[in-house]
């Protein structure tokens, strides 16, 4: 197959092109705030064709990691080896969209039962649970860069 | 949710006889005709009264929101059209009977100054969609009026005296009876009963969800984990954010869209304005927040350990729930195909911001704490 461009320059091609042709010739507002609000999806899009699949497995691999040395040290409550144990048997079956998809669910669900445990008291579960969900929220935050609330009156000249 | 900017009332004007029409001229020309025939049908246009300039305003997430006139002689009345958007094609899915209900009541009871409310149509059957009819107030918000002037020219003792008309605008809900309200809504029986609720509420959105979603979790626990001293419930209206609070020209404040309004804990609309803050360009009552502080505790009764900024860093984050939850609600629906309207899945953008803002925010808390226990 033909890997370029990339879905990433497509994407973010068609929304340039929308930026620069289609929005300025808009004269219903409703219809303009609703195209910067696809324009901003498309950028977002384009972030994460680029890296989606590899921060799920990279991420996966982080809480893996993590929760399996709370786990050695004693610090992973009960709900939250099990949900560990299901990571560990996880593989994708490939790297598939869906397959990686469904080990990052596994991931998220095993970092979410250590997260309810880690108001119990200690203090290094919780730092790790914190540090994992900065890596997360991270992430997330790369695939917006910086957020502005379109359509919103506070945002508009 | 409220729109009321001037500069963003997007004046749809009915073109000339013969020029094509836009959309827009045909949504303007269909709402002029529905609304003639509901004022009329309720013996509002006496006297050759006639609707006139409806426009609808864009620059919210949640209703339709419409301004027009009724003119009759030399006398104009002016209103707002509060309208159910179209199914699934909103964030936030509230009930306009309920809104009608506690604006009639408040209106009762007088504590609050809130926009008259005039008329209701409950199922939408003569203006499209079930809608209410409000007095418009006489006002701006506070991110007009801090657009008014440049950085380097802003009187900053109006914008504190601003703060504290604000506090005390939020204090005076803490002094409505909850018997005044209507009887439909929900009175929790004690203050932990409440927030054990919003908390069951925080995990039950995370559950409801097309995956996990640790953040949530974390935050449910968080929050049962550091509550704040008790005070007692009252009224809370539940979108205190810049957009609805207009300010007249005598700095008077009135509140409107209480379309989210409940009983619970009052600190949660200050602490929804602060996370609002966060992310428009009039942080006043950030920038006084001890001033804001002391003036609620003095309308309030509060204490100092009950009512402080740590304390409202907690309720910047608690009284995300509201809103959040109805957006969750909306990105699961579009996850499962139910809808594909832009401004829904448009949240998808959003969450990463207010995940982000869920975390710093709770970084400075737990921060004060820690330095609270080194002391």
């Amino acid at each position: 197959m033909i890997t370029t461009p990339s879905t990433s320059q497509l994407v973010r091609a068609v929304s340039s092109e929308l930026r620069a042709k289609v929005l300025p010739v808009l004269t219903d507002p409703a219809l303009n705030v609703e195209l910067e609000m696809m324009l901003s999806m498309l950028d977002m899009a384009a972030v994460r064709a680029d890296h989606e699949t590899a921060w799920m497995l990279q991420e996966a691999d982080d809480i893996e990691a993590a929760l399996s040395d709370a786990a050695a040290a004693g610090s992973l409550p009960e709900p939250g080896l099990d949900a560990l144990r299901a990571l560990q048997r996880s593989q994708p079956a490939d790297l598939t969209y869906p397959a990686v998809q469904r080990h990052y669910a596994l991931a998220s669900e095993a970092l979410a039962r250590a997260a309810e445990g880690a108001h119990g008291g200690d203090d290094r579960l919780r730092s790790l649970v914190w540090s994992l969900l900065e890596g997360r929220v991270g992430h997330e935050l790369a695939t917006i860069g910086a957020y502005v609330a379109v359509g919103r009156s506070e945002n508009q000249a | 949710m409220t729109e009321t900017l001037e500069h963003l009332e997007q004046l749809e004007q009915v073109g000339p006889e013969g020029a094509e029409a836009t959309e827009g001229d045909r949504a303007v020309r269909d709402m002029t005709g529905r609304l003639t025939g509901f004022l009329a049908a309720r013996d509002a246009l006496g006297g050759g009264a006639q609707v006139r300039g409806v426009r609808r305003l864009i620059g919210g997430y949640s209703r339709e929101m419409w301004y027009f006139d009724v003119m009759r002689a030399d006398v104009t009345e002016s209103f707002v059209l509060r309208m159910d958007p179209p199914e699934l094609t909103t964030m936030l899915v509230t009930d306009r009977l309920q809104e009608w209900a506690f604006l009639t009541a408040l209106q009762a009871e007088g504590t609050i100054r809130i926009p008259g409310p005039r008329w209701i149509d409950e199922r939408g059957a003569e203006l499209g969609r079930p809608a209410i009819i409000m007095d418009r107030v006489p006002g701006r918000n506070s991110l007009e009026l801090w657009r008014d002037v440049s950085d380097e020219d802003r009187d900053l003792s109006l914008w504190e005296d601003r703060a504290v008309g604000l506090a005390k605008l939020l204090g005076s809900y803490t002094r409505v009876p909850l018997e005044s309200l209507p009887a439909s809504v929900s009175r929790p029986a004690s203050w932990s009963e409440y927030m054990a609720n919003c908390e069951a509420r925080w995990r039950a959105v995370e559950s409801a969800y097309a995956e996990p979603v640790p953040l949530l979790r974390y935050i449910a626990g968080w929050l049962e984990a550091n509550r704040p001293e008790p005070v007692p419930l009252s009224l809370v209206h539940g979108d205190m954010q810049p957009n609805n609070v207009l300010i007249d020209t005598e700095e008077n404040f009135h509140a409107v869209d209480w379309e989210m309004t409940h009983v619970g804990d009052p600190r949660e609309d200050l602490g929804w304005w602060l996370f609002t803050e966060l992310s428009n360009p009039a942080p006043f009552v950030s920038l006084f927040l001890d001033r804001v502080c002391e003036t609620y505790r003095a309308e309030t009764g509060l204490t100092e350990s009950q009512l402080n900024p740590d304390v409202l860093k907690y309720f910047t984050v608690a009284a995300s729930l509201g809103c959040f939850e109805d957006i969750m609600e909306q990105l699961t629906a579009f996850t499962d195909g139910r809808t594909q309207a832009t401004n829904v899945g448009y949240v998808a953008v959003a969450l990463p911001f207010m995940h982000s803002t869920w975390m710093r925010t709770i970084a400075g808390f737990m921060s004060a704490i820690d330095q609270e226990a080194a002391r």
